[in-house]
């Protein structure tokens, strides 16, 4: 797993930021009278989008398919909840942006764990 | 020579110390020393990029160097007369080597079976030159077992696809297929980037 703080933080801030940019750009471009499972599909694939190709901008910094893949799933889980947030009444964009945020973290904290389980020597 | 291959990475070697020199280099760097530090003898090493991999490279050694792309070796040129040992660089297409049948005694790739083009053809073309049970060695990153990121780079592979590099290749398989026997495999990252230690059959076996 990694423990060199700067790769942490490299891997922290773009989880947060692109999670949060998918989370509200989802959010905002999908109409409010669509159809729930149809938004929540599109926030997913257009979240993907967004966390994939925002990687592109953070890698050079902090590392290749360290900072794709984590950001292609904070941008997936992100969008997807973007998405459904987008049909729902009573929700902003406020709450979109923080909730990308925040299932960008968890989805950092999934790889993490995930790394800790398979790192090292294949049998 | 793949032409289409070629311009491609030629005109990436522009950006190519922007885009990877800093961030994926430093992060890999220990695993890279460790993979590399087990050179010896004569060494052949593909593909040789811009050189950011001679960081890693043991000094003292006998490497000859390989990429596709006369753009790439150009950048590279400085960093292997900087080298500490002998490196040799020639623009190569791993179909289409020079090198006498058994000429080296260790390969050495460093994400480059993302890009060959057809990889079993191509690993093949590495145990001809290699000596009878000669080592393999590589660092590659590869398409995942684990949920969601193996269905994510199957989804992403067609735009990466068109871009350059495969994302969702089973380089672990591929290397069984050219008839090398597996020694060790590690995981850097999750189940994607990866090294692999391979060794060529020796002679009774071939």
């Amino acid at each position: 797993m990694e423990k060199r703080l700067y790769f942490v933080f490299g891997d922290v801030l773009a989880c947060t930021s692109l999670g949060a940019a998918a989370g509200w750009l989802t959010y905002a471009v999908l109409p409010q009278n669509w159809w729930f499972g149809v938004a929540m599909v599109l926030g997913m694939f257009l979240g993907m989008v967004v966390g994939a190709l925002g990687g592109f901008l953070f890698s050079p910094f902090f590392g290749a398919m360290e900072i794709a893949l984590p950001t292609a799933l904070a941008g997936m889980m992100a969008g997807m909840a973007g998405g459904m947030q987008a049909v729902m009444s009573g929700t902003g964009g406020a709450e979109a942006l923080q909730s990308g945020a925040g299932i960008g973290i968890l989805c950092l904290a999934f790889t993490y764990l995930l790394q800790s389980q398979l790192q090292g020597e294949v049998d | 020579m793949d032409e289409r291959a070629q311009k491609r990475w030629d005109k990436a070697a522009a950006l190519y110390d922007l885009t990877g020199g800093f961030g994926p280099e430093k992060r890999w760097l220990p695993h890279k020393t460790r993979l590399f530090s087990g050179m010896q003898g004569k060494v052949l090493f593909l593909a040789a990029g811009t050189g950011l991999d001679f960081a890693a490279f043991p000094p003292g050694q006998d490497i000859t160097a390989i990429d596709i792309s006369a753009g790439m070796l150009e950048k590279a040129a400085p960093r292997a007369a900087s080298y500490q040992g002998n490196m040799t660089l020639r623009q190569m297409n791993v179909h289409q080597m020079d090198f006498a049948a058994a000429s080296f005694d260790q390969v050495y790739t460093s994400c480059t079976f993302c890009s060959v083009s057809d990889p079993v053809a191509g690993l093949r073309a590495l145990r001809h030159v290699l000596k009878p049970g000669g080592q393999l060695a590589m660092f590659e990153h590869t398409g995942s077992r684990t949920f969601p990121f193996g269905l994510m780079l199957d989804v992403m592979n067609p735009l990466c696809r068109y871009l350059g590099p495969e994302v969702n290749r089973d380089t672990v398989a591929n290397v069984e297929a050219a008839g090398f026997a597996i020694e060790k495999v590690s995981n850097v990252y999750l189940d994607v980037v990866k090294t692999i230690e391979a060794r060529a059959p020796s002679d009774e076996q071939t």
